[in-house]
């Protein structure tokens, strides 16, 4: 049993059959075959082993002819493992004694040698585990054929495990036949993170390297909320974690009982909840946990993972159906928030950026590209003729940005107005703070907006210059860093100037550690992960507004990070004693 | 001369080798090994110290991990072990594999 | 696409007269028709359109420049005109401040895409501070005019 240790980015314990993800997103089906059915496995590797042969020996032809027979050399190489009698015996045994699947048989296999090569001093040697990997993926590649299902044709729920996974993987996952997710890459806002907590299924990320020790159909945990991953696990440990998630199951349960209690504290005062969302479909969620809203709908979603933009009727279903679910709740769209590396067909062509998060994304992109810009922002203005919708625009670092996107919303009002389609007029636009300069001029920006959201997430990250999906900078990045509260303390104060609404999303508004902060701070409206709903709530509840302020009051006096964690942690151990950092 | 049905399976044929090669037994001196063991009948067996590895595997050939100055042994048994076991042992003992 | 290319030179205005955004408004597209565009008949309705875009939102963009512009069937392409007001009319900016340089734009109905393209031009010319400068002090059409010529188009996509 082996039991590794990475960042908890979902909360949940799961349980499960291992779906092992490589870089090329390879996967081994399934464990294990009926008797009869053994021989036909035998039958199936073989053929894939021949196939295998034949293109390497193939590709050594083609190579020595292009470069020489040094290079042709390595799949030649290939070529001979792929005819090695000791992998062929090995696959073969493990074939009939344990009846795997060809696909099992031989990642077992490959796994076996590639370890015992890895542990050879020599870096000759250990490098040609390589080799052996490269031949893996060849065999696979013959036996998956074009049984390579895509991810959405699971047959059983599995956790899945990979390198990292990207939006195109998971943009087509079945969320029933899933049960977590484990990557080695990975940080508190990567996409893993965000999908898992959309899918409000378990992850841990950044557990470093651990592929080469798990094979698919191993039976794993993923413990979410402590950032655990154990293989192999040992019967004591399977039913420790069986019992922990029944006993979640069973909190969840209370959870669901309480859900129709007000968010509201014990002198009187109501705080806003809203849900964040990336697709549609979460909008059942934010019922689900009894929200008052959508405060964050991440629309980049439509984007990622596509070849082609979607077009504006897209965009105005995807926003029409979260209406439709919500009823008269407001639904606060945010505008495309990525770089330009996702998208399908841009009219200029994109040099690579040395730094993609200070580079041309976000709200600069959409300024320099106004086609692109024009067609959300039409779909949205459409879209507020059948609801509560509001606008934000992200990653606002200047007035000027502000006063163009205003600009172009006119234009496209014009548009609507002369099309004879029907709008909102006073439709709402609002902008995140969450690039420091949007903060440290928050007076001015509130008087051209109706409304802030705090974006915690790239506030911290921008402030402290800590790359938030960097596994080493895990300590420097906390939104518990004083130069965070001060900066927030700001703009909610400058909002209250100017009397217009502020929120607060990100990590830190779903974390209850920093819950009374916020209130207590200023803040009335928090837009939280639907997962994290009920917990916050529960804060809420048990806390007074005296108290809060009380308690953002010392907090902003203190001086390091972890006095401020350290301060919140025990302020809220007073109000909610059984609650596990 | 002696009788054609006269066969050599009891009789184990053995050779010791240093590896000279400065790679020590690396990819291409392993293939080469492992090209011509294949083409006898005879089984091909390769030791190192305690250690004995199917030498028509290229798999456990490299987990020898022979580096240069490694003894190793290499022993055929079969019809027509006699022959092969020179040349495998001339492949073992080549100085350079180099182009 | 610079904007040269759709400003028409006869249609610039060194010094307006007027004082308040109507007028304005009205001397621009008058100008405009001076110089040979728009059917009599339209000139009213040209001025209504501009107007209308106006209550959707100020086109003073801010830092003393405004861009009115509008989509109208009686042209048959992009033409525009350039003024200036040397003290400066209120306009509604979104700063606040007077406006002393207009740009004009008037598209055919059926080019969004011409129509976007030279509102960005205008902006993102208008963003280089010395450009802006000169205009001001510029006194003449011909001095306008040629630093319309010489202007710098945007980097180009």
């Amino acid at each position: 049993m082996e039991i590794l240790r990475g960042i908890p980015v979902s909360h949940g314990i799961a349980l499960g059959s291992a779906l092992v993800l490589d870089a090329e997103g390879f996967r081994i089906p399934q464990q294990r075959v009926p008797e009869e059915r053994v021989e036909d496995e035998i039958h199936r590797f073989r053929a894939a082993l021949a196939a295998s042969a034949d293109d390497a020996r193939a590709t050594q032809r083609e190579m020595t002819e292009k470069l020489g027979s040094q290079y042709g050399a390595i799949f030649a190489a290939h070529a001979f493992l792929l005819e090695d009698p000791s992998l062929i015996g090995e696959v073969d045994k493990l074939i009939r004694s344990e009846r795997f699947t060809a696909e099992y048989a031989v990642s077992k296999a490959i796994q076996k040698f590639a370890q015992v090569l890895q542990g050879l001093s020599d870096q000759f040697f250990t490098h040609r585990s390589a080799d052996l990997f490269d031949v893996e993926k060849r065999i696979l590649f013959h036996l998956l054929g074009d049984r390579h299902e895509a991810l959405k044709n699971l047959a059983e729920p599995v956790v899945i495990l990979a390198v990292d996974l990207s939006p195109s993987e998971t943009a087509s996952l079945n969320a029933a036949k899933v049960y977590a997710f484990a990557t080695e890459h990975g940080g508190r806002a990567s996409h893993t993170a965000i999908i898992a907590n959309a899918m409000e299924i378990p992850a841990v990320v950044g557990l470093g390297r651990f592929l080469t020790e798990v094979a698919g159909g191993d039976l794993v945990i993923v413990d979410g909320t402590q950032g655990l991953l154990i293989l192999d696990p040992d019967p004591p440990t399977i039913e420790k974690y069986l019992a922990l998630q029944n006993r979640q199951q069973e909190e969840a349960t209370r959870w669901a009982d309480d859900r129709d209690l007000p968010a509201e504290t014990a002198d009187g005062l109501r705080i806003t909840i809203f849900g964040n969302i990336e697709f549609p479909s979460e909008a059942q969620h934010c019922l689900d946990r009894a929200a008052d809203g959508v405060g964050l709908y991440r629309t980049e979603f439509l984007y990622v993972g596509r070849k082609t933009d979607p077009t504006e009727d897209e965009h105005f279903e995807a926003y029409t159906e979260v209406l439709r679910k919500l009823g008269n709740q407001p639904v606060v769209i945010r505008t495309l928030d990525v770089g330009a590396d996702k998208f399908g067909a841009l009219p200029w062509t994109v040099p690579e950026e040395k730094n993609p998060y200070l580079g041309m994304r976000s709200i600069r992109l959409c300024l320099r590209n106004w086609p692109l810009f024009k067609t959300q922002l039409r779909a949205i203005l459409r879209a507020s003729a059948f609801g509560d919708i509001r606008v934000m625009f992200p990653m606002v670092s200047t007035l000027q940005e502000i006063r163009e996107c205003k600009f172009l919303l006119a234009e496209v009002k014009e548009d609507l107005q002369e099309d004879g389609i029907a709008f909102n007029k006073e439709l709402p636009v609002g902008t995140m703070i969450e690039v420091p300069s949007a903060a440290l001029v928050s007076d001015t920006l509130a008087r051209e907006v109706d409304f802030f959201s705090i974006g915690t997430n790239d506030l911290v990250q921008y402030t402290l210059a800590a790359d938030r999906g960097n596994e080493n900078l895990a300590n420097l990045y906390t939104p518990s860093d004083p130069a965070v509260l001060r900066l927030i303390k700001q703009v909610v104060d400058a909002a209250d100037k100017q009397e217009i609404e502020v929120s607060v999303c990100g990590e830190m508004s779903g974390d209850p550690l920093y819950t009374m902060l916020l209130m207590g701070m200023g803040l009335r409206q928090f837009s939280v992960t639907p997962q994290n709903i009920p917990e916050v709530k529960k804060i809420i509840r048990l806390s007074t507004l005296t108290d809060s302020q009380r308690v953002a009051s010392e907090a902003l006096r203190l001086e390091t990070a972890r006095d401020v964690t350290n301060y919140l942690r025990e302020q809220n151990r007073r109000i909610l004693p059984e609650a596990v950092d | 001369m002696g009788d054609p049905h006269r066969t050599d399976a009891a009789v184990l044929h053995r050779g010791t080798v240093i590896i000279v090669n400065p790679n020590g037994l690396h990819m291409r001196p392993a293939m080469e090994f492992v090209r011509i063991a294949q083409q006898f009948a005879a089984t091909v067996t390769v030791k190192r110290g305690s250690d004995a590895v199917n030498g028509k595997s290229l798999i456990e050939l490299m987990m020898l991990a022979a580096e240069p100055g490694t003894e190793l042994t290499v022993e055929v048994a079969g019809d027509d072990a006699g022959s092969a076991l020179p040349e495998l042992i001339a492949v073992l003992a080549t100085p350079s594999y180099d182009d | 696409m610079r904007m040269s290319n759709f400003v028409i030179r006869d249609a610039i205005i060194p010094v307006l007269s007027s004082t308040t955004k109507e007028d304005v408004i009205r001397e621009l597209v008058g100008s405009l028709h001076e110089a040979g565009y728009f059917r009599t008949g339209d000139v009213d309705d040209i001025i209504k359109s501009v107007l209308r875009r106006e209550k959707l939102g100020s086109t003073g963009i801010g830092r003393s420049i405004a861009i009115p512009h509008s989509k109208h069937a009686g042209v048959d392409r992009l033409i525009g005109t350039l003024a200036i007001s040397p003290n400066g009319i209120p306009f509604d900016s979104i700063d606040g401040e007077p406006v002393h340089i207009f740009v004009l734009l008037v598209s055919p109905q059926d080019r969004p895409g011409d129509h976007l393209r030279a509102l960005e031009n205008v902006v993102r010319t208008m963003k280089d501070e010395a450009f802006v400068k000169s205009l001001k002090l510029a006194g003449s059409r011909d001095a306008v005019w040629d630093l319309l010529d010489e202007a710098q188009p945007p980097r180009d996509r």
